[in-house]
């Protein structure tokens, strides 16, 4: 299950997607929740909000094709991942990913491996918006670093 | 026709989400294409370590041939999750 959406997600209710409480196999669920947060390059500001882009086709193939990555490498049941666009306000959500597999193990690998390549090769770009400034994230070398170790 | 898109920093510096470059000898590859854009738009320098996808697959080798009716995007690096 895959969404780009602008709107805001409970992380409860996409949960029960994958996790119905008669999925007697489902032994492990493993989610990973992006955030907002204030780590505006410029010091000297405050991070007020946020603005995601997307390229509406190729995003969400991107994902599928991680998706479907995890799904060859671990033992796992099923998948929801969302992300959000447009403008985000800080502390707001921005990623959800979560897995479940019968063991933790696989549902530890494959929910870090989903957001380790959606951090790198989902085309999503990320604009701080501060109280004086708003600029372009840069690419983070130790995402494009951490990768390698998959 | 190659429909050309722009995404993020790119977008903004270029002013510009979208065109259609004529398909033509001098245009053949992501290379040649990223050139021709340049003489009108030079901003496309201001924008560092750009990217490009080729009918919305990342694209490592810039020197591979484009087709008629292919969709070229160009943007900054990732930065999403």
């Amino acid at each position: 299950m895959i969404r780009i959406q602008q709107e805001g997600f409970d992380i409860n209710s996409e949960v029960k997607k994958i996790k119905c409480s008669d999925d007697s196999g489902v032994g492990a669920l493993v989610t990973f929740v992006g955030y907002v947060r204030d780590f505006k390059e410029d010091k000297s500001d405050t991070l007020t909000s946020m603005e995601i882009e997307f390229y509406p086709g190729m995003t969400e193939k991107a994902l599928l094709e991680i998706e479907e990555k995890a799904r060859r490498a671990w033992d796992i049941f099923d998948v929801n991942i969302i992300h959000r666009f447009g403008k985000l306000n800080l502390n707001d959500e921005i990623v959800l990913v979560a897995v479940t597999s019968a063991h933790r193990t696989d549902a530890f690998r494959a929910c870090e491996f989903i957001i380790d390549f959606l951090k790198t090769d989902a085309p999503f770009w990320k604009k701080e918006i501060g109280l004086k400034s708003q600029s372009w994230v840069d690419a983070n070398i130790k995402d494009y670093k951490k990768i390698n170790k998959w | 026709m190659i429909k050309v898109l722009f995404f993020a920093k790119l977008r903004e510096e270029l002013k510009i989400n979208e065109l259609d470059v004529e398909y033509k000898a001098d245009v053949g590859s992501i290379r040649e294409l990223i050139n021709h854009l340049r003489q009108e738009y030079q901003q496309i320098d201001n924008v560092k370590n750009i990217k490009a996808a080729v009918n919305q697959e990342l694209a490592l080798d810039w020197d591979l041939s484009l087709n008629d009716g292919d969709e070229v995007a160009f943007f900054p690096p990732i930065t999403g999750g």
